[in-house]
């Protein structure tokens, strides 16, 4: 596994430990589930440490003299920018319809259920931001599996 | 435009070469092993300058190292 497939494991199982979190403390658990939250966190938790010290590993434990990243590292990152970026195009022209359906419907048509809160606005384009990256380093994941 | 395939000797070229590790093959090369290892099994197409590099480390013309083959 080269440094730059390590890395890209690493950056989704920090960006998906971060998601977990933010759900956990801005929505909270499901009432109709049994409450696994704890167990969920702890686990979020230790993966995102545990992620943490292997890119430190990775980051120290590397040879000077070697190539780190090359050509084929920097095309699969472009793929998965590719990727991650037409997402969070797209999740951003969802809110911004949203946040324009809603101005809207609040002054004309006050009774019809368009109108979002601002929090939750903010909200969906903060697990946007998220989403986008983990579909970045998915992507490269993939890429580098399949050994493109 | 009708798809072809890029076949390659790099695999034999390091064994004619004192049976030449990938790695090193890698280091002359300026590239990581993985990329190696991708080309030899033609799931990576390089770019022109690094197919010339690794013509220029075996001191072969490009064509004995990547052939186009049509189908």
């Amino acid at each position: 596994m080269s440094k730059q497939e390590i890395l890209s494991w690493t950056s989704l199982i920090t960006s998906s430990s971060v998601v977990i979190f933010y759900i956990l403390i801005a929505f909270g658990w499901p009432e109709s589930f049994p409450d696994y939250s704890g167990l969920l966190i702890k686990f979020a938790f230790n993966a995102f440490w545990v992620a943490v010290i292997i890119e430190i590993i990775v980051q120290v434990s590397e040879s000077k003299s070697r190539v780190q990243k090359d050509e084929r590292d920097f095309m699969i990152e472009a793929k998965g920018l590719k990727v991650g970026y037409n997402i969070l195009v797209v999740t951003l022209m969802i809110a911004l319809i949203q946040v324009f359906i809603s101005n809207l419907t609040q002054n004309f048509v006050p009774s019809l259920p368009f109108a979002i809160e601002t929090s939750t606005i903010f909200h969906f384009l903060f697990l946007a931001l998220f989403l986008a990256s983990a579909a970045k380093r998915g992507t490269m994941i993939y890429n580098y599996r399949k050994d493109f | 435009m009708e798809e072809g395939a890029i076949v390659n000797q790099i695999r034999r070229l390091r064994f004619n070469h004192g049976e030449m590790t990938q790695q090193e093959l890698a280091d002359k090369v300026g590239v990581t092993r993985q990329t190696i290892n991708a080309i030899e099994a033609a799931k990576y197409s390089p770019s022109l300058e690094v197919a010339f590099k690794i013509a220029t480390v075996f001191e072969v013309p490009l064509e004995e190292v990547f052939k186009y083959k049509s189908k």
